[in-house]
């Protein structure tokens, strides 16, 4: 094994990359925080029985560690959400509600493929109404119009539709027919219906079921179809997050997908997924999961998504969203003494340019040719004389500077831009 | 690469005729990847065509870069990737079965057996199929002409697809069990069903109402 080698399943961000995440990391910040979201920051490492509370499957998924002093398992995170839970039950006893929190951070999940991704999400807890998962939709919705989409998708949904749904056919707990679900398999469902020997309206109800995708006449079809108290009290929230969507102005962007199951089942009401035509996967997922923070103790309603930084990563770099890294000016000192750079370097910075110094012992026609070649625009080279100074916008083209230093940097700068 | 349009992923090989046919039925004509080229992008109006190996299938409409495709369930299975697969388009029939040389000394008892030495293609199929029935399976992933395996004594038996016998026979095998029945499928991209829902829904009715027509 080589030393530079590093574990399957995990990444190095180099500059470049890193300067990418960073800005969505910041866009994201921007409208949460102007949205009344607040940061905070959970461990990395919780104890696994924290994580297994909430959805089991936790266990099997996550980095397992045994903690020294209490001997219990230790898991490092796989999700947010618990750890949100608990610190609201825990750190908030006498503070009233709502409370809103982002966070920002890494999940890691230790199965194939990648096992670590950059999660950035807002919990919206303490709000029982239909308002809050409005809410969230709309934070969302700002946040993807901040980063340059604009065709992009919510797709919603809602865990109690199936769940009343089949209990109305009599047919909650068959495993494979979730599966069926799942996959949106028809041939699927008529081979189910043909096994267990399903008829008449029960079948057509059953493959109704199915069909549920679309815009607001799903809604009405599954009206017409299901008439149990469960479907009718989701279909009203549904109607209801789409009223306030509309007058958000969002309601184009919203598609609704009845049977869509979430994998983590803790999810009790209306539930959401994003998407981007360019983009093969989901960019978050999310919903309401009042059930959750009274595990911890504390009985509150709750809802929130996650969006992953990783697949709007690559969302942006396929439209070419993401201007080149800022480097702006190389200053190189023939005498090798560092307080002339030093103080031209500050009065760039105060400007707003980035400024960087050649630090290295060699050359100046290296250091000129090097400078280009890492990608910075301008390179200042100071000269023998201490009012001598050469400006080069290439490796081959320079001049000797006439008037002030720093006007005609900067003058070089804006025109090769 | 920009492409407005919805991308079909389609086999290479046996299953590419049934599936072009079928296309066919269904108001889409692919009929272009039967000729005989190297090339692998076809274009027609609105739709555009990738050739691939079936087993690359799954993984080209997994990643997004075809909307949908067409794959047998047995390679669907093995990939094991999260898809939508709306329609069993009920040719390339097929089976995924247990074979072994016809003068073994010791024929496949499944009850009996506690450990097995198999060659295969579909190594996560095989593994999940003997784990639960509590045999411990030692897989020898091919690539290719698995029947091969037992001849030369790399494995007692094998786990291939099998369709009409001819090949097993040919080699002095028999088939001792069915792990799986395999027909082509179309499998749907998740994001795309959402985000092309317009340009697909139609796609997966017009291909309902064809299978319907047949029988």
């Amino acid at each position: 094994m080589r030393f530079t080698e590093i574990p399957k399943g995990f990444k190095t961000y180099l500059p470049e990359e890193a300067e990418r995440k960073e800005f969505i990391e910041e866009k994201l910040k921007k409208v949460a925080s102007l949205w009344g979201y607040e940061p905070i920051i959970p461990p990395e490492i919780e104890f696994l029985k924290t994580f297994k509370v909430v959805y089991n499957g936790f266990e099997e998924i996550s980095f397992k560690l045994v903690d020294r002093d209490t001997g219990k398992l230790l898991a490092v995170r796989p999700d947010f959400t618990p750890q949100v839970a608990r610190i609201v039950a825990s750190s908030f006893k006498d503070e009233e509600p709502p409370f809103r929190f982002y966070y920002s951070g890494k999940v890691f999940r230790d199965r194939e493929g990648e096992r670590e991704s950059c999660q950035f999400g807002i919990e919206l807890i303490g709000v029982p109404d239909v308002e809050a998962d409005a809410e969230v939709i709309a934070v969302v919705a700002n946040m993807l119009k901040e980063l340059g989409l604009k065709s992009f998708q919510i797709d919603i949904g809602h865990s109690e539709f199936v769940i009343g749904a089949l209990s109305e056919l009599e047919l909650e707990g068959e495993e494979s027919l979730l599966s069926v679900l799942k996959h949106k398999d028809i041939s699927g469902l008529d081979l189910f219906i043909e096994e267990k020997g399903i008829e008449g309206e029960r079948a057509e109800k059953l493959r109704i079921l199915l069909e549920l995708y679309g815009r607001e006449e799903v809604l009405s079809r599954a009206e017409e179809t299901f008439s149990g108290k469960k479907t009718r009290r989701a279909i009203a929230e549904l109607r209801e997050v789409l009223k306030i969507l509309e007058s958000y102005g969002f309601a184009d962007r919203v598609i609704f997908d009845l049977t869509e199951k979430r994998e983590l089942d803790y999810y009790t009401g209306i539930t959401y997924e994003v998407f981007h035509p360019l983009y093969g996967f989901s960019l978050g997922s999310g919903g309401r999961y009042d059930g959750l923070p009274a595990k911890f103790g504390r009985d509150v309603p709750a809802t929130g998504i996650a969006l992953s930084i990783d697949a709007l990563q690559e969302l942006l770099e396929k439209k070419s969203l993401f201007r080149r890294m800022k480097r702006d000016f190389y200053i190189v000192d023939v005498r090798k003494e560092l307080h002339r750079a030093y103080k031209l370097a500050k009065e760039l910075r105060k400007k707003g340019f980035t400024a960087a110094r050649d630090i290295v012992r060699r050359d100046w026609r290296e250091s000129v040719r090097i400078a280009f070649g890492k990608g910075f625009k301008v390179v200042i080279l100071l000269g023998e004389g201490e009012e001598e100074s050469f400006i080069f916008t290439s490796p081959d083209r320079s001049f000797k500077v006439k008037g002030t230093l720093i006007d005609e940097a900067v003058k070089a700068l804006e025109s090769g831009v | 690469m920009k492409y407005s349009g919805i991308t079909f992923a389609l086999p290479k090989g046996r299953l590419l005729k049934e599936a072009v046919d079928f296309l066919k039925k269904s108001g889409i004509d692919a009929t272009e990847t039967l000729k005989e080229t190297r090339k692998l992008i076809f274009e027609t109006g609105n739709y555009r065509f990738i050739l691939v190996k079936p087993m690359d299938v799954p993984t080209y409409v997994y990643y997004g870069t075809a909307d949908v495709g067409i794959a047998g369930k047995d390679v669907i299975e093995e990939k094991g990737y999260d898809l939508y697969e709306p329609l069993d388009l009920k040719f390339g029939e097929c089976r995924l079965s247990v074979a072994e040389p016809v003068n073994i000394t010791e024929p496949y008892d499944p009850d009996r057996l506690s450990y097995i030495r198999v060659a295969t293609k579909y190594p996560k199929i095989t593994d999940r199929y003997f784990r639960n029935k509590g045999i411990h399976p030692e897989i020898i992933v091919l690539y290719g002409s698995v029947e091969l395996a037992p001849l030369v004594g790399l494995s007692d038996r094998i786990v291939d697809l099998v369709q009409t016998g001819t090949t097993l026979r040919e080699n002095g095998l028999r088939e001792v069990d069915v792990i799986l029945h395999s027909t082509a499928r179309l499998i749907v991209n998740r994001a795309s069903l959402k985000t092309k829902y317009r340009a697909i829904k139609p796609i997966i009715n017009k291909m309902r109402e064809s299978l319907t027509r047949k029988e």
